[in-house]
């Protein structure tokens, strides 16, 4: 169960990247009139962009 | 001066309920919570949110500080419990869980300026860009800050506080990710992340970095400068006087400075680097 809960902890930045970061993202796409971008529904975008990014965070142990 | 004349100093400063300090969180908290209905219903702009949500969480830190020392209530006293309110919910903004915070805290206090004990030494820098930078390195991913090694020694203690963070910063994101989920995505945008980020660098870098740069000294009366802020008090924190806070941390944040002019002639015999204050 520890074990378990540590690996699910260290995911921290891919739950950000899905949960937190794609709908804010998709708020500001919205926002701005973006409702689609490259043909694909601006929370789809979102969630692509976001999940990435917090892959890439999670690999590199940088946001930036 | 003795000793015992710098304590009698003190213990004019101490004492008195700090109403103030109790206004500032409970007022902070309940405002920047006030704040997202006020946007989401259209009463105040988002932008205007943005910049008062950002104000309060870049001084949320201070009145939970207070409760860090007690300075609300001691413990078995009458107002502990007003204490540990304010203490955790003033920095629920920030993402600071409380009470692991105050223990590591009070090591930086016991072990200010020390290459591995004092949890704040990440802030060591010889500008402010590099302390900015050190600020904004300490929130990557995977980076431990105050429970690296030599800091807080393994205990039933430690691991009942870290268990605690966890629970409470947890909450903290999911509330966060519910509201984003469910049609407040830009509030918690702009009336808390981009907030926080800002906060997560003027706080370490205003507390920590500039009060005790540069982070070489110890000893009592050298491990915390006197500074004269280039911004003034106000924005930045009180902590020209934190040197006040390290002598006797009894002593509320506001009463700090008339705390210093008594003491200076002391601070100055002990050579005490004031730096124009």
């Amino acid at each position: 169960m520890e074990t378990l809960l540590t690996r699910l902890l260290a995911l921290g930045p891919v739950f950000f990247g899905f949960l937190l970061f794609a709908p804010m993202l998709n708020g500001v796409l919205v926002n701005l009139g973006y409702t689609q971008v490259f043909g694909l529904p601006s929370l789809t975008a979102s969630l692509v962009v976001g999940g990435s990014w917090g892959v890439i965070a999670l690999l590199r142990g940088r946001w930036l | 001066m003795s000793m015992k004349e710098e304590r009698a100093i003190a213990q004019k400063y101490i004492g008195p309920f700090p109403w103030f300090m109790v206004i500032w969180g409970l007022g902070g908290f309940l405002g920047w919570v006030a704040l997202f209905p006020l946007v989401h219903l259209g009463f105040i702009p988002m932008w205007l949110g943005c910049l008062l949500a950002t104000v309060i969480l870049c001084y949320s830190y201070l009145p939970s500080h207070e409760a860090q020392h007690g300075n609300i209530g001691r413990p078995n006293t009458r107002w502990r419990w007003l204490n540990e309110t304010i203490g955790h919910l003033s920095i629920f903004p920030i993402l600071l869980p409380y009470r692991l915070h105050r223990a590591i805290h009070l090591k930086h206090h016991a072990n200010t300026n020390h290459d591995e004990r004092d949890p704040d030494i990440y802030m060591r820098a010889d500008t402010i860009w590099g302390a900015m930078y050190n600020a904004y390195l300490s929130k990557q991913p995977g980076r431990v800050g105050g429970l690296a090694d030599g800091v807080l020694p393994d205990s039933a203690e430690k691991t009942r506080l870290v268990t605690e963070a966890l629970i409470v910063t947890r909450i903290g994101w999911l509330v966060m990710a519910v509201m984003a989920w469910n049609g407040m995505a830009m509030e918690v945008l702009l009336l808390w992340w981009v907030p926080r980020q800002i906060a997560g660098i003027y706080i370490p870098v205003t507390l920590s970095w500039a009060p005790h740069h540069p982070m070489r000294d110890q000893g009592r009366y050298k491990d915390t400068r006197g500074w004269k802020s280039p911004v003034g008090t106000v924005l930045s924190a009180g902590m020209e006087y934190h040197l006040v806070h390290h002598l006797f941390p009894a002593i509320p944040l506001n009463r700090t400075p008339a705390a210093y002019r008594e003491l200076r002639p002391l601070l100055e015999q002990q050579g005490t680097p004031l730096d124009g204050l």
